[in-house]
């Protein structure tokens, strides 16, 4: 099984209320290569996130207490993560949904449920599209 | 948005108004002074031509009066010259005309003889020599059988023969002075004139009065119409001239009235209106939120079951057995097909509540088939079954429309084509009808549709019979929301179908084009 080789430099903050879809997102993506760090709510994703260091967020949308929105919103407002990409994975599917995602300025929509290996690939090209806009160059070339 | 242009149009409205109010004022100032001068100038017309016609019959009764005078003054010197003509006695006849010379009876009067020469003058008393020549007028009157009568500019001049048997002896005439006619004249002109002053006088102050009390009350019912316009449906209007304007301002305030009562009754439908409107907007509301709710919380379990199921048989923790494999993937399958449900009842919904907005967006028809052809390849290999796609080459590439849409119809055809298909092929094609329309064909080697289910098969949760829902599953909403979507980009759909022998679907779609391609030439 080869899910894609130019997730190894991945550092992924994951963060989703519902476990086992937080421990599905975390297993993919361990599973291609990346370091993962898992969180179930808001408050935790802000409490680990100077400590990990993310270079990608997965942020899960609609959470109890600090949601998915606001923490996209505090995370944003830090210089420090200007060079990481928030990207949305969540089970909000309506235009509305799309178009609000988009409004707030979120690097990437994906949503759920997923297929593990289109996942992959379109958070790839989230990442790259990202990473291309910074004018930063890829971090892994050594595509398989 | 909406308030800002409503208030902009009531603005404009507005405007209108008043600038009708001012017409109408011009146009009533202009009532009255019409109605004014007509009845003004009938009466200054009507007088003038009474006068004319009273002064012009005094004059003729005068002259009649003064003609009459004359006769009877050429009568009586008849009588009282004939004697003296006949002997010819120049010396009365002289003293005659002197006397009413004297008496101022006659401006001028004269005997001729039978030769028509003047023997007495009334006028030249100094005269005593006959005039050797006869005289015109005198020669004309002794020729004449009647009196002669001539008017001149300040005097008239009459005369006649004196005739006594057979024999004319002479002739007289007189000349009376039409200074006391014209005098007269001057009178009943000056008192004329003075009559149709005085009628012309009260004539404008009448017809003033009329036509005030003609446009008084129409300003009062203009200003209450005005008042009405304004939306003022208190004011009522007061007419008392007890005539066709009081009937009409009775019924500008029974019609105000009504407007009135329309009006509350208009308000109270509105407000009932409003409320049912915002009541079922609410439901509305609520229902595609229920719809988001349940979509978001069916998908959250979803995701696992088919994210868990894809990790099982990608065989990450290890190897599955071929039975473990086999059951993994009818999880996954069963998952994906609950997930076609899902957005199938949301695509309905929002078809349904007229929210799904068409995208505009270019695309090529072979990357459509293609994506078509990637996505069911696997569905047709399953069941033995070719997939055959061909895109025509006349069809524009790229075109504009909404290809994930687009995709869908293709998706939902050629899977139903797939589903009801045990062996032979489907063909998928794309041609360009004509200059306006395109179109999606599925052609199949399946079962078929008897005729009479034909009209159904595009309802919601409807497969040909109970059966075959149970035979062939699906969620039965795949053709409804074909039709429903082709309708939505304005193109049409129909079928053919044989028994047995297979079905044909075809779509056809408005043919447009993105418009920075219309001049480039097709891409190879």
């Amino acid at each position: 099984m080869n899910l894609t080789a130019n997730t190894t430099t991945w550092r992924v903050l994951i963060v989703d209320d519902e476990s086992d879809n937080l421990n599905l997102a975390a297993d993919v993506l361990s599973f291609s290569g990346a370091t993962i760090k898992k969180a179930d709510t808001g408050q935790q994703a802000l409490d680990v996130v100077d400590e990990f260091l993310p270079n990608v967020i997965l942020l899960d949308l609609a959470m109890p207490g600090i949601d998915g929105w606001e923490l996209h919103q505090r995370l944003r407002a830090r210089p420090d993560f200007d060079q990481v990409p928030i990207i949305a994975l969540t089970a909000l599917v309506m235009p509305e949904d799309a178009m609000r995602v988009a409004e707030a300025g979120f690097d990437g929509y994906i949503t759920k449920p997923f297929r593990v290996k289109r996942m992959l690939e379109d958070l790839t090209m989230c990442v790259e599209t990202f990473s291309n806009s910074k004018g930063m160059t890829t971090k892994d070339g050594n595509h398989d | 948005m909406t308030w800002y242009k409503g208030d902009s149009c009531r603005m404009l409205e507005s405007n209108t108004s008043q600038l009708d109010q001012r017409k109408l004022h011009r146009r009533q100032g202009s009532l009255s002074a019409k109605l004014a001068l007509v009845m003004i100038a009938m009466v200054v017309v009507t007088v003038a031509v009474v006068t004319l016609v009273s002064i012009r019959r005094e004059q003729q009764t005068f002259r009649r009066e003064l003609q009459q005078q004359a006769d009877v003054l050429l009568d009586s010197l008849t009588v009282a010259t004939s004697d003296s003509l006949y002997r010819l006695d120049v010396a009365y006849l002289e003293g005659l005309m002197l006397r009413l010379g004297q008496a101022e009876i006659v401006e001028s009067g004269r005997v001729y003889d039978a030769n028509g020469r003047v023997v007495a003058d009334a006028g030249l008393p100094e005269i005593l020599v006959f005039s050797l020549e006869s005289d015109t007028f005198g020669k004309e009157l002794l020729e004449s059988d009647s009196a002669i009568f001539r008017w001149e500019p300040t005097r008239l001049l009459a005369g006649r023969a004196v005739v006594v048997g057979n024999q004319r002896l002479g002739a007289l005439s007189v000349e009376l002075s039409t200074a006391p006619l014209a005098a007269k004249m001057a009178a009943v002109r000056t008192q004329g004139i003075a009559v149709a002053a005085l009628a012309v006088v009260a004539g404008t102050t009448l017809a003033l009065l009329l036509s005030r009390s003609i446009t008084g009350p129409l300003r009062a019912l203009t200003e209450a119409t005005e008042h009405l316009a304004g939306g003022d449906f208190e004011r009522r209007v007061v007419v008392r001239s007890g005539d066709e304007l009081a009937v009409l301002g009775d019924a500008f305030n029974s019609m105000v009235t009504r407007i009135q009562e329309q009006f509350a009754e208009l308000a109270e439908t509105n407000l009932q209106l409003t409320e049912a409107r915002e009541k079922a907007e609410e439901v509305s509301h609520l229902k595609s939120q229920f719809l988001a709710t349940m979509s978001h919380e069916l998908r959250t379990p979803l995701n696992s079951v088919i994210g868990y199921s894809d990790l099982l048989i990608d065989g990450l923790r290890g190897p599955l057995n071929e039975g473990q494999e086999d059951y993994a993937e009818r999880i996954l399958a069963n998952g994906e097909r609950l997930l076609r449900l899902i957005n199938e009842i949301l695509d309905i919904s929002k078809i349904e509540a007229g929210r799904l907005e068409l995208i505009d967006k270019s695309f090529t028809p072979g990357e459509l088939v293609a994506n078509v052809k990637k996505e069911l390849q696997s569905l047709a290999d399953g069941k033995d079954l070719r997939l055959n796609t061909l895109v025509d080459p006349d069809l524009p590439s790229p075109m504009l429309g909404d290809p994930t849409r687009l995709e869908q119809i293709l998706v939902n055809l050629v899977g139903n084509a797939i589903k009801f298909t045990e062996s032979g092929q489907i063909d998928v094609q794309l041609k360009k009808s004509d200059n306006s329309h395109w179109r999606m064909m599925v052609v199949d080697t399946g079962i078929g549709i008897p005729p009479h289910a034909i009209e159904y098969i595009f309802d919601e949760f409807r497969q040909v019979d109970g059966s075959t829902s149970r035979e062939y599953g699906g969620t039965g909403l795949g053709l409804a929301i074909v039709q429903k979507l082709t309708k939505l980009m304005g193109g049409t759909i129909n079928v053919k179908s044989e028994v047995s022998k297979g079905s044909t679907f075809t779509v056809h779609i408005p043919l447009r084009v993105p418009e920075m391609h219309t001049v480039k030439e097709k891409q190879p």
